[in-house]
């Protein structure tokens, strides 16, 4: 009897036993395989170490010139001080052709430019300092250091090396910017003149639209005529064509009939115009702007709004705070873009009251505004002017300089790399927040293609390739948006860590229990047996 | 005010009056379908109207009602939804702009409407397209309980989810302030988990405290508006887009006399002074303009006529050369469309 309630006991616990056998042999694995979730492999270290890595842009700047041997050395120390850009200084003799050039007396100075820039060859992204003879300080024009149209900056031999110190470093990149760009600190944290060009800044990003809007608000009354394409073509084309290394810009053109400025401006006698004080403007733009077409792309954009007032509010002239009418009769509006307000100049006719008057835009002064209100969006570096310091004029149809192209492909560069950092490792952030977030192999391919890019960018900059850096960059950026906006990056559709066990407890709880509770028995007859084998030996 | 006018040298004068946005966007939530919810959707058509009406763009609202008022078959004025018994402004307008209806009033579309990973189809009008100096008003409103928020009767959006949403987009810099308003039953615990900074939040009621509602139009026989958006919006009509009204002043807008239950504020991750923010920052648009100085010297472009100005002297012939050149090009309707320059 008792050897039968053993055999029983027996089968008890072996079944017992092949019950947990089976629940952490297979049941646990399987389970395992069939829960995980797909993650891609994520490049973490990578992305920390590249995040810790010192960005700075390195400028090639080729001194050619007779000069005493300490000019280099004293504008290198002068150099040194500006933060995220570093200078590699070279020194050279004029070659035979460059003297002959630069000892001609009979050229002006902007051929003098353009042949040096033919000879020199200064590479993209670098710049070259070249030194005037010493007798040849004429066509400098009375001032110390005159900045050329290509990459070239034209100094007299006793050049004060400060001034010529804060030209380089204002060319290079816009002062204001570098410090942001190393510093990366959201806006409300930035001082006063940082704060202001930050905030007219558009974001950086790799296209833009531009929109140009010809308002007329009472079309029965004026008939304007405006050839907009030829326009754009002959003066923003040219502008346009010179950025697409830098940003892609595209320009459309559009005719609003039947709306207007809500303002209300004032009579002024003195100046026999309508005028519109400046604390109206502000709010004038809003009750347009759902005018202003609906948008097909999601790429940021840039209004430009040209303004016909109404009859019996012309002439329309912007004042100043200070009361004084404004030459310009436009306004920017920080990072959207620019109103403009073009005038019907009178008629004295005596029937002018009913016909309506014909008016043909002034393009020229239309685009001209237009060009310098993107010229502070974008914005475009510029230097100031001084006795000391002059700069050549642009020729048409060109009118950005290399070096101001330069500038900005850098300025952005540095705005890509902070912001490339901030996507990536927020993603890195999250992925680890939620473990069971899954990856897909699309968010993994383009996580590694903006890891790549963005190690080639800063290579890139810090070996002063510019144009390749630019290119790297806008890759980078664009697929690092790609993989942070993916729609299945939502933490939301995942279980969070402190949840997984509000489900799997009610699922291995009821089964695990009895098995523990019965293997308890197992180890006990285990026990037994072994007894009983002890004591038979 | 302080106004500084810095004058640079490349022609604009600034004027910086301490506020560090540069856009404005509005958000506005209503969670409850169904007719006898009819005062959470008079709710948020309230304030849709109100940040409108200073200035805010349709393009820049995003609007989410789950439920069709004014369509309803048991509304008895059609095509019109009123915040007051006596029916003094019809809140659903002319020109309302619905960007979430229905059934697309979810929380995974709210959260993913706030983070920006919404699907490459969703269309532009849908997408909160914000960025680092965009001033953001949330305005919810529903029921809601302690910690949760219920869309839609049938699902919940817990606070730490927003909380991590707002941090999503604090990370990614789609954001300057926010401005958070709800209106619903133990408010305040929604911003309880809040921890990123710059998130100005105001709650109808404390956690155990019920919002209550106004008072009920016996004609449609349903509270039609709920006691502290009913005494904000108040406040909210005497200000005009230019007012000097503060935010200090929004915040005392329904005291627990008239609002019974007590209005929670969460000011501690708000670094500025509600006394120095104007309410025009959050519930307006007000752009800052810069005057040009000077413009650039640009070389005139050759070709036909384009400088040409319209002056006295020939102005006959000038006519007849416009007629003519109005007539020589033959503009066809479509071609005149945005949309032939796209494609």
């Amino acid at each position: 009897m008792k050897k039968e309630g053993e055999g029983e006991e027996r089968e008890g616990a072996l079944a017992a036993a092949g019950f947990a056998v089976v629940l952490v042999l297979v049941g646990l694995p399987v389970w395992w395989y069939t829960t995980t979730v797909y993650r891609a492999t994520l490049p973490y270290a990578t992305i920390e170490q590249l995040s810790h890595q010192l960005r700075h842009h390195t400028v090639g700047l080729d001194v050619v010139g007779q000069v005493r041997a300490s000019f280099k050395d004293d504008l290198e120390t002068k150099l040194e001080s500006m933060q995220s850009v570093k200078f590699l200084l070279t020194h050279r003799l004029p070659t035979r052709e460059e003297q002959t050039l630069l000892k001609s007396t009979h050229q002006s100075l902007s051929d003098l430019d353009l042949n040096m820039s033919n000879k020199i060859h200064v590479a993209n992204g670098n710049l070259a300092v070249v030194v005037m003879e010493e007798g040849n300080n004429n066509i400098m024009d009375n001032s110390s250091v005159i900045v050329g149209r290509q990459r070239i900056i034209f100094v007299t031999p006793n050049a004060d090396l400060g001034v010529l110190a804060s030209v380089v470093r204002g060319m290079v990149m816009d002062v204001l910017a570098s410090k942001r760009a190393h510093v990366a600190r959201p806006l409300h944290q930035l001082p006063g003149q940082h704060k202001q060009e930050a905030m007219r800044q558009v974001p950086t990003e790799p296209g833009y639209d531009v929109t140009l809007t010809l308002m007329v608000p009472e079309p029965h009354r004026t008939k304007v005529n405006w050839d907009a394409k030829v326009a754009v073509d002959e003066y923003l084309g040219p502008v346009v064509r010179q950025l697409e290394s830098v940003a892609v810009v595209s320009v459309r053109s559009q005719v609003l009939y039947m709306t207007g400025l809500s303002v209300t401006p004032e009579w002024s006698p003195r100046h026999q115009h309508y005028a519109l004080p400046h604390h109206q403007l502000p709010l004038t733009i809003n009750a347009i702007e759902a005018k202003l077409g609906s948008f097909v792309w999601t790429r940021p954009s840039l209004h430009f709004v040209v303004y016909v007032p109404r009859e019996n509010q012309m002439p329309l002239v912007i004042h100043s705070p200070d009361g004084t009418p404004l030459t310009t009769n436009s306004f920017l509006v920080p990072r959207w873009g620019g109103v403009m307000i073009h005038n019907v100049p009178p008629v004295d006719n005596t029937n002018t009251t009913m016909s309506p008057r014909y008016l043909t835009l002034d393009s020229h002064w239309v685009m001209s505004t237009v060009i310098t209100h993107l010229h502070h969006l974008l914005p475009i570096p510029t230097l100031k002017e001084t006795p000391e310091v002059k700069l050549l004029a642009p020729t048409s149809p060109y009118q950005l300089t290399e070096w101001q192209v330069d500038a900005l492909a850098r300025a952005r560069v540095s705005a890509y790399l902070a912001n490339i950092r901030t996507t990536l490792q927020s993603l890195c952030e999250l992925v680890g927040e939620i473990s069971n977030m899954v990856i897909s192999d699309e968010v993994g391919g383009w996580v590694w293609g903006a890891v790549e890019e963005w190690g080639e960018c800063g290579r890139a900059a810090r070996e002063g390739r510019l144009q390749e850096a630019t290119l790297y960059c806008t890759r980078s950026f664009t697929q690092a948006d790609a993989a942070f906006f993916h729609p299945s990056m939502l933490a939301l559709l995942y279980f969070p860590d402190n949840q997984k066990y509000a489900i799997y407890v009610p699922l291995f709880l009821p089964v695990s229990i009895p098995v523990l509770l019965s293997l308890k028995m197992v180890f006990s007859l285990f026990k037994k047996g072994l007894k009983s084998k002890v004591k038979e030996d | 005010m302080p106004i500084s006018i810095t004058a640079r040298d490349d022609g604009t004068s600034g004027y910086v009056k301490g506020k560090t946005h540069t856009n404005n966007w509005a958000v506005l939530v209503d969670t409850s379908r169904f007719w006898f919810n009819y005062r959470h959707v008079a709710n948020v058509l309230s304030m849709y109207r109100s940040v409108k009406r200073l200035g805010i763009p349709d393009s820049q609202i995003i609007l989410m009602v789950a439920d069709d008022m004014a369509c309803n078959p048991r509304n008895p004025r059609p095509a019109t939804v009123f915040n007051n018994a006596h029916q003094h402004i019809n809140v659903y307008g002319e020109d309302v702009e619905v960007d979430y209806r229905g059934y697309e009033v979810t929380v995974e579309n709210f959260v993913r409407l706030l983070t920006g990973r919404l699907a490459p189809s969703t269309p532009r009008s849908k997408r909160l397209l914000t960025d680092d100096g965009s001033n953001i008003l949330i305005y919810m409103t529903g029921h809601g309980g302690d910690g949760f928020l219920k869309f839609q009767d049938s699902e919940e959006i817990t606070n730490v989810e927003l909380a991590d949403a707002f941090e999503q987009m604090w990370q990614k810099k789609r954001y300057n302030e926010i401005l958070f308003i709800i209106d619903t039953c133990q408010a305040a615990s929604m911003y309880e988990h809040f921890y990123s900074p710059n998130i100005l939040a105001i709650a109808s009621s404390l956690v155990g405290e019920d919002s209550l509602s106004h008072h009920v139009d016996p004609a449609i026989g349903v509270y039609i508006i709920d006691r502290f958006t009913y005494y904000a919006l108040e406040f909210l009509e005497r200000v005009t887009p230019d007012s000097t009204k503060t935010l200090a002043e929004f915040l005392q807008v329904c005291p627990k006399r008239v609002c019974i239950s007590t209005v929670g504020v969460r000011q501690d991750l708000y670094k500025r002074d509600p006394k120095t923010v104007l309410v025009s920052e959050f519930f307006g648009s007000v752009r800052s303009v810069e005057l040009t100085e000077r413009i650039l010297d640009i070389p005139k472009c050759g070709g036909k006529g384009k400088v040409a100005f319209n002056d006295s002297q020939g102005e006959a012939s000038t006519k007849e050369n416009v007629e003519k050149s109005l007539q020589r090009k033959k503009l066809v309707y479509a071609n005149q469309l945005p949309i032939s320059h796209t494609i």
